[in-house]
């Protein structure tokens, strides 16, 4: 297998600002890799997983996504490849509050034709079976998966997060320091389970946290801020 | 999925979306209900007389006869003799003719002398004839038939006994008390002047004229007939041929008798009206700024709303939305507040249409429309709609532009 992630002369300037605020010259992430990368906040992890999932503009450098040069894409193509080989898991506010469990991790699947017919049919019940056998192997069962979304724990929420970005396979999950809200015990449950399923499903899995006792859950655990090369930026 | 997405969304913010609903009802409400109104109230006028061909009266300014003879609004100048409406009756262009005279009033409602042939020629509206709602049509000098507001108005029944009195209007310094008149019917409502006015034969008038108060004492002048008076204010012709009209008014301005004016209705009618055009077009720059109004409450409520969806957006982004669902749901959703405000709109304004029809043709004397869209209000409801996804495209703009800078995480 080949490399799922290639990062290379990566930089990015807020609006107005000389001095790079990110600078990352390489980085390279292996087809079912899982890795952690922390670093103290601020230092611009999320920024960097911004400019990764393509949602914040490419300024400098180059992306590749599963041997696709994702950079170069225009916006439009860059939002319908993240949907297809891209699952995104954030610190909070995962969920659209209003839609149940089910519908949240339904989602992924209606912007993406590709995840919906590798993980389930074209048909919506079949998509809703798939969706509900994901939650419970997280842990969610389905009476919780058809409350909406803001009557769910956080804990659960989190999880219902990782149903979404696992639905349908995806290459790449990006995952926005999903534990840091949670206490040391549910989080090494989630990560554990998180794991578990990326190494079933044969995705990669980037991580970012300012927790670097998580580290045990990942094959590789790097420091931000060698990342960045040579002390280019003060974290 | 973007459908569902977009209504659960907008079931959250239900209370928002509800006025936003309701401000784009009142908008439509306005503007077509003021188009209506404009539009009704220029049928109404234009529809005040109809069939008539000529009206010919004393020689005098156009108008002004339009507005005594038509609408009993003007004083009337001198009356024609009867010598003349005999030569009009008798002329073989002339199919039917209606005399008028004017100059008594009850109460300040206009009386009009006149004879049957009021009751069969009189059309008004599209081609609608005069009818008695209850009793009959006044068959002798001493009986009066009253429009269908002064029955309502002053609480008239049949066999109301009338006194009228002499000047057009305002208090009445002579009443011709002596000779008071009998309500024998009462003519369904038209929504025109007929409505304002008590109708009694011409003897009638010539009764109370010769023998009435304010001649009281003094005979009636030898040799002169008492069924008909010696002038009346304006006679309406009704042609054999409408071709005709034309020769007819040129011949009627050269008549040997008396100087004389005919007046084809239709024409003034046209010119009064294009004089109140600056208030018809008050009216419609009105209902414009109400819609301009409406869409700048749904563009900055959905602005407003957007600051508190930024999550949302952010979540939906990372899912995989592009633009196009960005906008899907955002254009969307003010897409159907603005459907949902024109029906409501439209509801309102067809049932009130219907509760009030009554009242306005009783009180202001008024047809309202009995329809729930009319062809001609489509392109309007098209641009309301329009307007109201156009409106939703600047906060859709915005919301996808909010999602790139904020990247993954957005700051509240």
């Amino acid at each position: 297998m080949g490399l799922v992630l290639e990062l290379n002369g990566l930089e990015y300037r807020h609006p107005g600002q000389v001095r790079p605020f990110l600078q990352v010259p390489e980085f390279a992430l292996q087809a079912g890799e899982r890795v952690l990368l922390h670093g103290p906040s601020g230092c611009g992890k999320s920024t960097l997983l911004s400019l990764i999932t393509g949602i914040r503009p490419m300024q400098c450098g180059r992306v590749q996504v599963a041997g696709q040069a994702f950079s170069t894409l225009s916006q439009r193509r860059r939002d319908a490849f993240r949907a297809d080989h891209m699952g995104v898991i954030f610190q909070a506010f995962n969920l659209l509050p209003y839609l149940s469990a089910v519908d949240n991790v339904c989602l992924a699947a209606s912007f993406s034709r590709l995840r919906c017919e590798r993980e389930a049919g074209r048909r919506k019940a079949q998509r809703q079976t798939a969706a509900r056998g994901l939650l419970s192997r997280l842990g969610l069962d389905d009476g919780t998966a058809d409350l909406p979304a803001w009557q769910l724990s956080f804990g659960q929420q989190q999880r219902a997060a990782a149903a979404r970005a696992l639905f349908g396979k995806p290459e790449l999950i990006i995952a926005d320091e999903p534990t840091s809200a949670l206490d040391n015990r549910s989080r090494d449950t989630l990560l554990a389970l998180l794991c578990e399923l990326c190494e079933q499903s044969g995705s990669a899995l980037l991580m970012v946290s300012h927790d670097d006792q998580v580290g045990h859950h990942f094959q590789r655990s790097e420091d931000f801020a060698s990342l960045a090369g040579e002390g280019n930026h003060a974290c | 999925m973007l459908a569902k997405v977009m209504f659960a969304s907008l079931k959250t913010r239900r209370t928002s979306a509800l006025l936003i609903v309701v401000a784009i009802a009142m908008s439509v409400l306005m503007i077509i209900g003021i188009d209506r109104v404009r539009h009704q109230v220029r049928a109404n006028f234009a529809s005040t007389i109809s069939g008539t061909d000529l009206i010919v009266s004393a020689r005098g300014g156009p108008m002004n006869i339009l507005l005594y003879s038509v609408f009993r609004l003007s004083d009337p100048t001198a009356g024609i003799s009867w010598n003349t409406v005999e030569h009009l009756a008798a002329h073989r262009d002339v199919k039917w003719w209606i005399p008028i005279a004017l100059g008594d009033s009850h109460r300040g409602y206009p009386v009009v002398a006149t004879n049957d042939s009021y009751l069969t020629h009189y059309r008004y509206g599209r081609d609608q004839r005069l009818t008695l709602q209850r009793g009959s049509w006044f068959a002798g000098a001493d009986q009066a038939v009253l429009g269908s507001a002064v029955a309502t108005r002053l609480g008239y029944q049949q066999g109301e006994q009338i006194v009228l009195a002499h000047g057009a209007s305002g208090p009445a310094i002579v009443e011709h008390d002596n000779h008071p008149f009998t309500v024998v019917g009462i003519l369904a409502p038209t929504g025109t002047p007929v409505d304002q006015s008590v109708h009694i034969s011409l003897e009638g008038m010539a009764l109370i004229h010769r023998g009435g108060a304010y001649l009281s004492g003094m005979p009636a002048m030898p040799g002169q007939a008492m069924d008909k008076p010696d002038s009346v204010n304006a006679v309406m012709l009704g042609l054999e041929r409408r071709m005709a009209v034309l020769s007819l008014q040129r011949e009627l301005s050269r008549y040997d008798g008396e100087p004389l004016t005919a007046i084809i209705p239709g024409v003034q009618l046209q010119r009064l009206w294009r004089m109140t055009a600056a208030g018809e077009n008050a009216l419609r720059a009105t209902s414009l700024a109400v819609l301009a109004v409406a869409l700048l409450v749904l563009v900055s409520t959905v602005l407003a709303a957007l600051e508190g969806r930024r999550h949302e957006m952010a979540v939906l982004r990372a899912t995989g939305a592009g633009r196009l669902a960005v906008y899907t749901v955002i254009v969307g959703e003010s897409l159907c507040l603005t459907v949902l405000g024109c029906a409501l709109g439209l509801g309102v304004l067809f049932v009130g249409q219907w509760g009030l029809a009554p009242v306005a043709l009783a009180e202001w004397s008024l047809r309202l429309p009995d329809n729930f869209l009319a062809l001609r209000e489509l392109p309007a409801i098209g641009a309301i709609l329009a307007a109201g996804s156009l409106a939703g495209l600047i906060p859709a703009e915005k919301a996808f532009r909010n999602s790139l800078a904020d990247g993954l995480t957005p700051r509240n």
